[in-house]
């Protein structure tokens, strides 16, 4: 390959190119993140073991045992990998890219280039957030919230130092390249929609990721703001959260940097981009499955104005809520209040979109796809995860739930079991869009089963665990003597979580299939009326919303979304 | 397949079920309050898990009805409907004010806990927070702090029973986080401020002290006793420790 | 009939069900009784040992197997059968456990450790554990045998009780925690095995020295190793501080004659080192080093840089009980600058009466308490 091929090959400004090196890239960090998930899952049931692989190579003249310290490092660089690097990238930078034109008729993005920066900003932020695993102290340690002034104090922690350094840069990079991925899918949106697409006839994919960005514009710069007072705490010594009169390690820090800040200060800027980030990473997932639960359920999705409505509701109401992850951070329990009522409005739209959902369901005529399987799958652990919720948000309980493995069940449910089943049934639905290349339904329906019963094993015992009392980000929680009678439950569940990850070798067996099968044209293989299924060249005009399914007035059971691809035309095709 | 779904929701709903019903049973849920505000707590704890069990059922049993349903082979065509706007708004305003209902019940018990914030209540102990230990300080014979006879201790926070219990949390370091489960009472420990917190503990005994926020690398074993005593026998002690801080240390070396 | 046109041409794969079949039962015989443990810990050579003897590898070799002979393992700690542990009176192996309850004995103690403390103390009690770094102040290495805080004068070594004392306790103001959720038992055979890993280290740097002088290693001299080394610890407790009766109140006169002795150069001329404010920036206490900046003057046994404690901060890594604060003027620290001003005689007179101490703790004390100066 010449030169400027490879060139443009690594550098393309084709968002569907730049959309498949984000999906190869966070599956990737997803493999990493998992097998981080595992060491800590180690480290819960078995504490201060042998740990297989990294136990020889780490620490050597120890037993072989993880040091409490690296047990920190471990869950912060799962928590910041998971969100940052495979999730956010995954929905937003990977399903974005390579739908959002498609679905809205548009050639390209408003902004290819910023699109390509926006893939290559992520790249260095993946390598300075790894690089803290080499650096003197290790990476990392004070969890993915980076709470000062443990992390922004350098004598805080053994990873405090460089590594918390490198890790800020990276978030800021990761902000970078998603404010750059923002800003062109707004734009894109906004500007690039093909004839008849007005914004009501969006498949909610688009409508997903569009909220998504619009909450990253507006929010990231908040956290972007916050990382850098918080490198400049680090790096210039000043003290925007460092309260005055601290000995820190053995250091006194009013001697050597400036003080007088306010460790709250960080948690609300943190969570005021944070919390957001928590519907960016479920916001177009919510959107996938309602698109495959249409097209597999062969009905219109129910309600399509009030799901874009709670889509809307949810990225405003977003920014009311930061401060229920505070309740006992010290806040004033007015605020808390007022975050309390915020939080149970913000419980309203996700609720109004599980019915539309079931209400899709009803009487549909469902193809039990591996893509719908998992659209299905989504529901349902949504609905838990969504419902622990509500524990959360009301302060009394939350009192005793906060920081506790209640809280881990809850987001696990809603990241994993949500997020995550929705990139899966995207995947199991666009592969033949995206590659040409169909993936094996049958392993696909075997990757589900097994998934969704591991899901489940995993996290749902955890809530117990919290219950019970257990914290979060103990590396043994056996220290206390109230919590040794939950040991078998922490091997279950991570003789679970092992298997969960085994099986999805599955999915990667799948994946190579479909890798030895040669590429062709799918054209339209679930028959689905959006535009990104459309094969003629010529620009759509498009007519319909994007769910024109079992039309009583129509010969096919389907109704293209542009006027050009006639149903006729597709229904002469030989049909099973 | 059809039948494996529906066995696979089932099996969810059995396996949520039981894991709530047993887990009382085998110690894997709260353990029994002993604050006069817990059981306010674990009042409202239950409703809202009452509500969401039959919203968790129901919607869960529906979610695998709707597919039982729809993969039936004899439906041809699937309705055809864009939504139903009286269905929307009924939802809409039936979750809407359970939602609410909810959360207004929060509020006296909320308002309740918090009651020692900002109230310049006089604390009985001071709970100083570092890395990795809980020290207590208690005022002394004057029952000043910051005076000569101040006396600290590390671990164990005595409290007499059946009494209005003052604590103001402070740290020089880092975030700490306080919970005592039984107590349910947990409140983060911030450096630069002095925030108050309050129990009032019914019953007698030695309960633990978690710490809750990363505090760093010692932080799992940041670990502390409430140790809840009759006021008769907390006078003893307090009396025996300023004993013990105006002698030579026999007691201790 | 609409199905997906993907699904029609996909064949069974029975091998691929058939493995995954295989690996879920194997994962279930796996599971059941699968109980992980450590690997194996072994004793090494600290790296002073390293250094000195480093174009003699079989001499480090021989004192590493004379090591293992009297000390043994960390899975099998034992002290060897030796005249020179007759001498203590005890079996250092089996010392009676005060609290009543069953000992552990030195193996659990060494699993207690391996479990608690080896993560910053490292495995010899080199104070090198994987977790050590950036700790200041750095964990205590216990292989020379000197121990900072306790309630000993002349530099002694500590008593059992002393050992207890800072795991009951702490070090305030340092990453050292209590250990009080342990039993009192497998506190004290925690202690015990602090104190084996002490002797060891201090046999280990006596050997060394042996060699040094007579250029081999005879089982007499290394019996006067142990002998020399036990000897020190023989003697601790006959060194406790003791001040009979109570301690003088703090009034106002005492902490400002406190306060002038502890100006005073020629009385406790504590400033000069603690600061006149008792800010730990006395002027003894500092230099500029080669590039230019203020750096310690004075560095402790270990080698590390010494700075005068704040006294304003009240964290006092000995405890902040009077008689901590005065058992620390008194004896001074161990391995440190901080002179035992009791112990210190002037034109045949002590240079400070106990009433002056006490006066001295009471100021040094208000330093941190509200009716401080």
């Amino acid at each position: 390959m010449s030169e400027s091929a490879s060139k443009a090959r690594w550098f393309s400004t084709d968002h569907e190119h730049i959309g498949r090196q984000y999906l190869f890239t966070s599956l990737a960090m997803l493999v990493l993140g998992g097998m981080m998930a595992l060491a800590i899952r180690w480290q819960l049931a078995w504490p201060w073991t042998e740990m297989p692989l990294i136990g020889r190579v780490l620490f050597p003249k120890t037993g072989h045992v993880i040091s409490p310290d690296f047990y920190t490092v471990l869950f912060t660089m799962h928590g910041t990998i998971m969100i940052f690097f495979v999730i956010i990238p995954l929905l937003v930078g990977a399903f974005g890219n390579l739908l959002v034109p498609a679905m809205i008729g548009a050639r390209e993005m408003a902004f290819p280039r910023l699109n390509m920066w926006s893939y290559w900003t992520m790249i260095p932020a993946i390598a300075c957030l790894l690089a803290g695993f080499f650096v003197e102290g290790g990476g990392a340690a004070s969890g993915w919230t980076g709470y000062a002034p443990l992390a922004s104090v350098t004598s805080g922690a053994q990873g405090s130092g460089t590594g918390q350094t490198l890790w800020l840069v990276a978030l800021l990079m990761s902000g970078v390249s998603s404010l750059l991925g923002a800003i062109t899918y707004v734009t894109t949106i906004a500007t690039h929609r093909a004839r008849g697409m007005t914004l009501m006839r969006m498949p909610l994919t688009v409508w997903g990721v569009f909220t998504a960005s619009a909450l990253q514009v507006v929010a990231l710069p908040m956290l972007t703001a916050g990382g850098l007072l918080q490198l400049a705490d680090r790096l210039l010594l000043t003290g925007f959260f460092t309260p005055q009169n601290l000995v820190i390690n053995g250091v006194a820090l009013d001697a050597v940097a400036a003080t007088g800040g306010s460790p709250l200060l960080w948690q609300h800027l943190f969570w005021f981009y944070s919390h957001p980030a928590v519907y960016v990473m479920v916001l177009p997932a919510m959107g996938i499955v309602s698109d495959v639960l249409s097209v597999h359920g062969r009905k219109p999705v129910f309600g399509y104005k009030p799901m874009v409505w709670a889509l809307c509701a949810i990225c405003v109401l977003g920014f009311l809520v930061w401060g229920h992850h505070m309740f006992v951070s010290g806040m004033s329990p007015a605020a808390g209040t007022a975050f309390m009522l915020s939080t149970f409005v913000i419980a309203l739209p996700s609720s109004i979109k599980t019915f539309n959902w079931l209400a899709t369901l009803h009487r549909a005529r469902i193809q039990l796809t591996a893509s719908m399987l998992f659209a299905l799958g989504f529901v349902a652990l949504f609905i838990i995860g969504g419902l622990s919720g509500l524990w959360m948000a009301a302060t009394p309980v939350d009192v005793y739930i906060n920081n506790t493995y209640v809280v881990v069940a809850h987001f696990h449910f809603i990241v994993f079991g949500g997020s995550v089943f929705a990139v899966f049934a995207g995947l199991y639905h666009w592969y033949p869009r995206f590659f040409g290349r169909a993936l094996d339904e049958r392993l696909g329906k075997l990757h589900f089963v097994g998934t969704f019963v591991l899901t489940n094993c995993v996290f749902l015992m955890m809530h117990q665990l919290g219950l019970a009392g257990m914290l979060r980000r103990t590396a043994d929680p056996y220290v206390y003597g109230m919590f040794e009678h939950l040991r078998p439950v922490n091997v279950f569940i991570t003789w679970s979580a092992i298997a969960l990850a085994a099986w999805q070798l599955v999915f990667v067996v799948n994946l190579l299939k479909a890798r030895a099968t040669p590429r062709r044209e799918h054209g339209n293989p679930w028959r689905a009326c959006s535009l990104e299924w459309r094969t003629a060249a010529s620009a759509p005009i498009v007519e319909h919303g994007p769910y024109e399914y079992s039309r009583p007035d129509a010969n096919s059971d389907w109704l293209p979304q542009a006027r050009d691809d006639t149903p006729e035309r597709v229904s002469s095709r030989p049909q099973s | 397949m059809r039948t494996l779904i529906a066995l696979l929701f089932g099996a969810l709903i059995a396996a949520v079920l039981w894991s709530f019903v047993v887990a009382p049973g085998r110690g894997w849920w709260m353990p029994a309050s002993v604050s006069t505000y817990g059981g306010d707590i674990d009042k409202l704890f239950n409703t809202i898990t009452v509500v969401l069990a039959v919203a968790f059922v129901g919607t869960i049993g529906g979610l695998a009805w709707l597919v039982w349903r729809g993969t039936r082979t004899t439906t041809v065509r699937a309705l055809h409907t864009h939504g139903n706007a009286r269905l929307e708004g009924a939802w809409t305003f039936v979750t809407g004010g359970l939602l609410l209902t909810l959360a207004l019940m929060q509020l006296s018990v909320w308002r309740a806990i918090q009651a020692e914030r900002g109230s310049g209540g006089k604390p009985l102990v001071r709970v100083l927070a570092a890395q990795f230990d809980w020290r207590f300080r208690y005022p002394g014979v004057d029952g000043m702090f910051d005076t000569a006879d101040d006396f600290e201790t590390p671990y164990r926070l005595v409290v007499p029973v059946d009494e209005r219990v003052v604590i103001e949390l402070r740290s020089r370091d880092v975030i700490h986080g306080f919970f005592v489960p039984a107590l349910r009472l947990k409140q983060d420990v911030l450096p630069g401020s002095a925030l108050t917190a309050w129990f009032e503990a019914h019953t007698p005994g030695e309960y633990d002290l978690i710490c809750t926020q990363l505090c760093g690398s010692g932080h799992y074993r940041m670990a502390g006793k409430v140790q809840v005593v009759s006021r008769a026998d907390f006078d003893a002690w307090n009396e025996r420790m300023q004993r013990e801080w105006r002698t030579n240390g026999q007691e201790r070396p | 009939m609409f199905r997906p046109t993907i699904r029609e041409r996909r064949a069974r794969t029975p091998a691929l069900q058939r493995a995954t079949a295989a690996a879920a039962a194997l994962c279930l015989c796996v599971a059941c009784g699968f109980e992980p443990g450590p690997a194996p810990l072994e004793f090494s050579l600290s790296g002073a040992t390293q250094s000195a003897l480093e174009d003699a590898p079989a001499v480090r070799d021989q004192i590493a197997r004379e090591l293992t002979t009297l000390f043994g393992t960390p899975s099998q700690p034992a002290y060897a059968p030796h005249p020179a542990w007759d001498a203590a009176g005890v079996d250092l192996n089996q010392p009676d456990a005060s609290a009543g309850a069953p000992y552990p004995g030195l193996a659990a103690a060494a699993e207690t450790y391996r479990r608690e403390c080896l993560h910053c103390h490292g495995v010899e009690g080199g104070g090198d554990g994987p977790s050590a770094f950036g700790l200041t102040p750095a964990p205590r290495d216990v292989r020379l045998g000197i121990f900072k805080y306790t309630a000993l004068k002349d530099q002694s070594r500590p008593r059992r009780a002393d050992i207890l004392h800072t795991l009951e306790q702490g070090i305030a103001g340092t990453s050292m925690p209590n250990f009080q959720r342990l039993a009192p038992a497998v506190r004290e055979s925690l202690a015990d095995y602090v104190r084996y890993l002490a002797i060891r280290g201090e046999v280990e740097s006596a050997l060394v020295l042996t060699w040094r002088e007579e250029e081999e290693l005879s089982p007499e001299a290394v019996g006067e190793a142990l002998t020399f080394v036990w000897s020190r610890w023989a003697k601790a407790p006959s060194k406790l501080v003791v001040y009979e009766g109570e301690v003088p109140a703090a009034s106002k006169e005492r902490i400002a004659r406190g306060d002038a002795l502890f100006h005073d150069p020629l009385k406790g001329n504590c400033a000069s080192c603690h600061g006149t404010s008792g800010a730990g920036d006395g002027p003894a206490a500092w230099k500029i080093g080669v590039d230019g900046q203020r750096e310690p003057a004075y560095s402790d046994a270990w080698g590390r840089p010494i700075r005068p404690r704040d006294l304003r901060e009240g964290l006092f890594h000995g405890g902040s009980r009077p008689i901590d604060i005065y058992r620390r003027i008194y004896a001074g620290i161990p391995g440190g600058p901080m002179p035992a001003l009791g112990e210190t005689m002037k034109d045949g007179e002590p240079l400070l009466s106990s009433e002056e101490m006490w006066c001295l703790v009471h100021y040094v004390r208000s330093l941190s308490l509200r009716e401080g100066p």
